[in-house]
């Protein structure tokens, strides 16, 4: 399975830089929210942090929506934090997976487009109804929402930079026997 | 003999770059504008925090725009790989303008940093939740934060956080936008 991976990441027609740089982003996003508690004792120390002055252009940073370790918060809200953590995660599992994942080009191609606007929908009404105050829902809920919505972000975007690997007959004609 | 036609992505991602940038300054400013007017509540939770998230959600449109734009002008074909290109130059573009103007603005509002560094400050100051040493040192914090507004090492550090910033998430999105809305080349296929 990981050797056709590698065959497939290092065919030809694949842009491995590009992947090389989305897997690099996607660390990165995960890596800023991730290390304040385990670089900061205190919350004066996570606001001066350079991973919150990174954070804050794409988060609100509220302390209490955020996830504390040692009650340091995360760089990112809950929510944020399950986007990231999840785009990167499914990302890299996807990418790992390609040689089965590209079987179900078809189902993804169908299915994933949708899957990822219902979870837009899904964080911008959860979101717009907490700032406006109609309901509120818990950090739990909000990360797993998070979670939803950047699962299916990471799987379009392994779908977006492994276009060529259409079909099991593609993947066979390519690289050679499917695995079973 | 068809004439060889220069795809530049200069002028979309530019124009992309002008209209989000501009956009991302705007709801910075009136999210400022926001904490600036309202009662000190003690959260963090003010509207330049509002304004930097609404910012960055309508700032990671800028890449699609960019990948819009060129599309408009040179046709569907394109490789996912000038889609990432087209937004990260329209995602450093954005940092610069909207820097640029940020700059700017407290020279229209000549007392916009000092409310604003006040207002910030009277948030802190009503945080129960913090011990008053480590409340201080956030007031200091953000008290050396704006008195440096125009420092250069600031403006270097706010603008290196945007480029990479926006310039990474508009790279995705622009990917995105190249596969969603463009069309590969003969050769990808």
């Amino acid at each position: 399975m990981l050797f056709m991976t590698i065959r497939i990441l290092n065919s030809p027609g694949d842009p491995q830089p590009l992947w090389l740089l989305t897997f690099f982003v996607t660390f990165l996003l995960v890596f800023l929210i991730w290390s304040p508690p385990f670089m900061y004792d205190t919350i004066p120390g996570w606001y001066q942090s350079w991973q919150k002055a990174f954070m804050s252009l794409m988060c609100h940073q509220q302390v209490a929506r955020s996830i504390q370790i040692r009650d340091v918060p995360l760089a990112a809200c809950s929510r944020c934090t399950g986007i990231f953590t999840a785009l990167f995660a499914s990302f890299a599992v996807s990418t790992l997976l390609l040689p089965i994942f590209s079987s179900f080009q078809i189902l993804v191609k169908r299915y994933i487009i949708k899957i990822f606007w219902f979870g837009l929908l899904i964080n911008l009404l959860d979101g717009m109804a907490n700032l406006f105050q109609l309901w509120q829902t818990s950090n739990v809920a909000r990360l797993l929402f998070g979670l939803f919505w950047g699962l299916s972000l990471g799987i379009l975007l392994t779908a977006t930079l492994h276009t060529h690997c259409k079909s099991k007959k593609n993947i066979e004609k390519n690289y050679g026997t499917h695995p079973k | 003999m068809e004439p060889i036609q220069n795809k530049s992505i200069w002028n979309a991602s530019g124009m992309a770059g002008l209209i989000f940038g501009f956009l991302v300054f705007l709801i910075t400013i009136i999210g400022s504008y926001i904490t600036i007017n309202s009662e000190p509540t003690g959260s963090l939770f003010g509207g330049t925090m509002i304004a930097s998230t609404v910012g960055c959600l309508v700032g990671i449109f800028g890449g699609v725009m960019g990948v819009k734009l060129y599309i408009n002008q040179f046709g569907k074909e394109l490789k996912i790989g000038k889609g990432a290109v087209i937004g990260l130059a329209t995602g450093i573009f954005m940092a610069i303008i909207s820097q640029v103007l940020s700059l700017l603005w407290p020279l229209i509002d000549g007392s916009f940093v000092n409310n604003l560094m006040e207002a910030m400050i009277a948030n802190i100051e009503l945080m129960e939740q913090l011990p008053s040493g480590q409340k201080q040192e956030m007031i200091d914090a953000t008290y050396t934060q704006m008195q440096n507004y125009y420092a250069a090492g600031t403006i270097i550090k706010n603008l290196l956080i945007g480029v990479v910033m926006f310039g990474l998430l508009n790279m995705l999105s622009g990917m995105l936008a190249a596969k969603l809305m463009g069309e590969a080349p003969a050769e990808e296929l």
